[in-house]
């Protein structure tokens, strides 16, 4: 992990209420593994003490992208900046979604902007049969879309775009038709992740899913950002945030 | 270029420090995770997070809130606990070559009593187990920061630090079994700080640092409900500066054993500012989670401070506030 010296690439809403922010530094980008994330610093709030966590959505030799909902002031800030403007990201940070060699079929499956940190998988896995399964409140939050390409289900609660459902429940219909993923994916609400336990331990298929908790140092120190896996305390940014879906409370 | 002989290192209880920037207990673990973004060596020194005896689980989430210019913390001295901190920790310790403060903790005065015996053992005896004179020179651990001003534990914690009385007779309970220098951290949450430095003095501190957080809560509106699980938890960050300062120079009034100071320090200029109230050294909390190389930017930074104002040696700098 290195504190890394950006700037804005760009910075669109892509969604009601959502931005991608990409960033672009001359600096050598450290390995980077999907499912990680990176601690931004909030430019020109020294008022907003902390950064900002945020997964890293995608990346390239000598780029990042995040993507973020507008919900308080620090991204409400964040959504302002113009391009070109100067920001520090620490990163690469926590562990990412690490895949034994044995699987070869992935789920993935993602709610909201908990999609966010299951796009580059493919990019790191390249020799893996994928299926995404991707679920929104409504067609006016599905983002990111274009970018899982082929074999993407999409679903929203009230039927606006794609299927109207859940997405576990897609995954579902085709695990009965027949599918046997080796693996799920998840990133999403705490409610949706747990639906995915449910899915993972009917059919006994392993699953791991991305949690997020409020942060402060980002990389293990302070002790702020824990979740109780298999029952104690761990450190969402140190020892997560991806965990084995079995270990946590959902 | 002008050689650079301008004088950073300061002594505390006879620990000499390479400068006086110590990163504060709770915010840097166990040096581990900071020691990966740069050398840890290069600081005066740093404080461990707070240990007990027995592991502790700490609070439930959520443990931060962001306040203005400022940070509510709740974690509630989440530790491994004393024999896995020597067992997993003590080794890697032992490699630096920065102050190493153990800052420790517990409920009773039973367990104070414990934990610093502990680790005054543990710290003794680990360079008695190497031949190697070099390094059983050097103890994995340098001092102890006396953790009584916690005010995120439900027992013990800052209920010691509160009143004179109290600090006098916790102090005076563990002073005999500490074997390193001991530091006394002292809470902002009473009525006269200069009275419970003076408490800790007369009980046989070796210095005492300030300002540990202060109580303080964060609320949403929409759900009524305080943000931290537990309700309340401590402030720190650029906010308390100001009742740092104070707090720094009312007790360097009170006081003759050495302070470190600390509450909302960002920048070298803050440093200058605390060690003209009286601090010897300072340490450095919340801003590493601004800026993770906050510490070791600062000892450069105040390097060249000293260079532009003309001081050759940042002693002079202590307590050289003018009326």
């Amino acid at each position: 992990m290195k504190d890394i010296k950006f700037s804005v690439k760009s910075n669109l809403a892509i969604a009601d209420n959502i931005f991608r922010m990409e960033l672009k530094t001359s600096a050598k980008l450290p390995q980077i593994m999907c499912g990680q994330f990176l601690n931004l610093e909030v430019v020109g709030h020294d008022d907003l003490i902390l950064r900002r966590p945020f997964c890293i959505c995608d990346f390239g030799a000598d780029w990042v992208s995040v993507v973020y909902a507008v919900l308080g002031k620090g991204t409400t800030a964040l959504s302002k900046l113009k391009t070109g403007t100067n920001i520090n990201a620490l990163l690469p940070l926590g562990n990412g979604f690490v895949l034994d060699k044995k699987y070869t079929k992935i789920a993935i499956i993602g709610g909201g902007l908990g999609v966010a940190p299951l796009l580059s998988i493919s990019k790191c896995y390249l020799d893996k049969e994928y299926k995404k399964y991707l679920g929104f409140a409504s067609k006016k939050s599905v983002i990111l879309e274009k970018e899982f390409g082929i074999a993407t289900t999409i679903t929203t609660d009230d039927g606006s775009y794609g299927i109207k459902g859940y997405p576990t429940t897609a995954l579902e219909n085709d695990i009965i038709g027949g599918y046997k993923p080796d693996i799920i994916l998840t990133c999403g609400s705490h409610n949706m992740m747990g639906a995915v336990a449910k899915l993972a331990t009917k059919y006994n298929i392993p699953a791991l899913a991305s949690t997020e908790e409020r942060m402060a140092c980002g990389i293990g120190a302070c002790l702020v950002c824990v979740c109780k896996v298999n029952g104690r305390y761990a450190r969402v940014c140190a020892d997560g945030p991806v965990f084995d879906i079995r270990g946590l409370a959902l | 270029m002008k050689k650079n002989t301008i004088n950073t290192s300061i002594t505390i209880a006879g620990v000499t420090f390479k400068n006086p920037i110590i990163a504060a207990s709770g915010t840097f673990g166990f040096g581990r995770e900071y020691s990966k973004l740069y050398d840890i060596s290069t600081l005066g020194g740093f404080c461990t997070k707070g240990l007990t005896v027995e592991p502790r689980e700490g609070n439930a989430p959520p443990r931060i809130a962001e306040t203005y210019m400022g940070i509510l913390n709740s974690v509630g001295l989440q530790n491994p606990g004393i024999d896995a901190f020597v067992r997993d920790e003590l080794p890697f310790l032992s490699r630096l070559d920065t102050i190493r403060i153990a800052n420790v903790a517990g409920n009773t005065k039973e367990e104070y009593i414990e934990i610093v015996k502990r680790v005054s053992q543990a710290s003794l005896s680990h360079c008695e187990e190497r031949n190697d004179e070099a390094i059983s020179r050097k103890k994995p651990i340098d001092m102890i920061e006396l953790n009584i001003s916690c005010p995120n534990v439900a027992a013990g914690g800052m209920s010691f630090g509160v009143c004179p009385t109290s600090v006098e007779s916790i102090v005076s309970a563990v002073r005999p079994y500490a074997k390193l220098p001991m530091i006394v951290k002292l809470t902002p949450n009473v009525a006269n700080i200069a009275e419970n430095a003076r408490a800790a003095e007369n009980a046989g501190a070796d210095a005492i640092s300030l300002i540990n957080t202060i109580a303080g809560m964060a609320v949403n509106y929409k759900t009524r409900k305080p943000i931290l699980a537990r309700g309340f938890g401590g402030l720190s960050g650029p906010a308390v500066k100001p009742i740092a300062l104070k707090m720094t120079h009312d007790c360097y009034k009170a006081v003759k054993i050495p302070i470190i100071g600390m509450g909302g320090i960002t920048t070298a200029e803050d440093i200058m500012e605390f060690m003209l109230c009286g601090a010897t050294a300072v340490q450095i909390g919340t801003a590493n989670f601004s800026n993770p190389n906050i510490c070791f930017s600062l000892v450069k930074d105040l390097t060249n401070i000293l260079k532009e104002c003309n001081i050759n040696d940042v002693r002079e700098v202590i307590g050289a506030l003018e009326a």
